[in-house]
């Protein structure tokens, strides 16, 4: 028996798999080798335990409970499906008249923006007509140097005084 | 139909057909199996219930897409193995305790309730118990894929190859988690194991 011959027997162990011939090869092997015997009787135990595990708890109803839930099942899959028109109107109507609704309120408020735009464009028309009948622009040749005499210094308030 | 179908295929087929009684059967026949591999991922009796229920509910809904060249048990495991990986994921979606999660203080006294019953069961079966519920303590500790290669490999006594198509990996890969399970198993449970508790409790 190899080292690899032995990890296969574990792994037969694993599964509880072992035949008689091949554990007492195992055991001639292990007696060549007592530093693994420690090592294999803790795989044995391991596979003991687990095989000596309890069941889960299992209800005495179990199965009439599946039963149950798959006659369930059935009458479900054999109930009339709602043909494909029906359900959409059903179910596609409500979000399309609020869709539709939504709809309006913008086109309603664009609408009115454009009529605001508008009417201020039409203001602005009429001022810029009123224009033509302002004087002529020659009449502001002199503008200027009148307004410069507005920044004249003011009467000399002390000379006054003497004068006076 | 092939001559050497598998017993259980040949009931799926007649399922497949409508046949209640043939489903009947095979849910008497691996209710225990499917209730031990939900049991001990979920840890939650009631749940563990309900799920298994559905394993097989689903089994029956999913009938017309069986394919009798898979094994049903394989088949049916890898249905319980995924709703139980769904149930794991909703549960870290929703972490939320349980309504039924007893009160630290009733915890305490039924504990002694059941250390009081304890007191009464013959030494051997005591000890049974004790090993049983260590474990079942380190098994849960396990991460899931190994966890449920183990059980399917000791317990339902699954092929190498089966368990491999349940976790959806290669045989080697399907070995390895077997073994890193094992190794940490023995790591928690040397002590009992090497006396051989197990042997004796019987």
């Amino acid at each position: 028996m190899k080292d690899s011959d032995y990890n296969q027997s574990k792994e037969k162990c694993w599964r509880g798999d072992l035949t008689a011939a091949e554990a007492a090869e195992l055991q001639a092997w292990l007696a060549q080798h007592p530093g693994e015997r420690a090592d294999w009787e803790t795989e044995v135990g391991l596979t003991e335990a687990l095989g000596k595990l309890p069941a889960a708890p299992v209800p005495s109803n179990f199965t009439s409970r599946v039963m149950e839930a798959v006659e369930r099942e059935a009458k479900a899959q054999k109930r009339p499906r709602i043909p494909v028109w029906t359900w959409l109107l059903r179910s596609l109507l409500p979000r399309a008249a609020v869709a539709a609704f939504l709809v309006l309120v913008v086109l309603g408020y664009q609408h009115q923006q454009t009529v605001a735009r508008r009417e201020k464009v039409v203001d602005g028309v009429k001022i810029v007509s009123g224009v033509s009948s302002l004087p002529s622009p020659e009449i502001l040749q002199d503008f200027d140097t009148i307004r410069k005499l507005g920044a004249t210094p003011g009467p000399d308030q002390d000379l006054i005084a003497l004068m006076k | 139909m092939p001559l050497n179908l598998d017993p259980d295929a040949a009931l799926m087929l007649r399922v497949k057909k409508g046949d209640t009684a043939a489903f009947t059967e095979l849910v008497e026949k691996y209710k225990q199996p499917v209730m031990n591999l939900v049991y001990r991922t979920i840890h939650d009796a009631t749940e563990a219930e309900d799920l298994a229920q559905n394993v097989f509910v689903q089994v029956f809904k999913s009938a017309s897409r069986y394919k009798h060249t898979a094994k049903f048990s394989t088949w049916l495991f890898t249905i319980a193995r995924n709703l139980c990986l769904n149930e794991i994921r909703r549960r870290s979606r929703h972490p939320a305790e349980s309504l039924d999660a007893p009160h630290p203080e009733q915890e305490e006294q039924s504990l002694h309730q059941v250390e009081d019953k304890k007191t009464f069961l013959p030494p051997e079966n005591l000890l049974q118990g004790e090993l049983a519920e260590k474990i079942e303590e380190a098994l849960a500790d396990l991460p899931e894929n190994q966890r449920t290669a183990i059980l399917l490999c000791r317990q339902e006594e699954l092929s190498y190859e089966e368990i491999a198509e349940v976790l959806d990996c290669s045989v080697s890969a399907t070995k390895s988690l077997i073994h890193r399970g094992r190794e940490s198993l023995k790591e928690r449970l040397k002590a009992y194991l090497r006396r051989g508790d197990w042997g004796e409790a019987k």
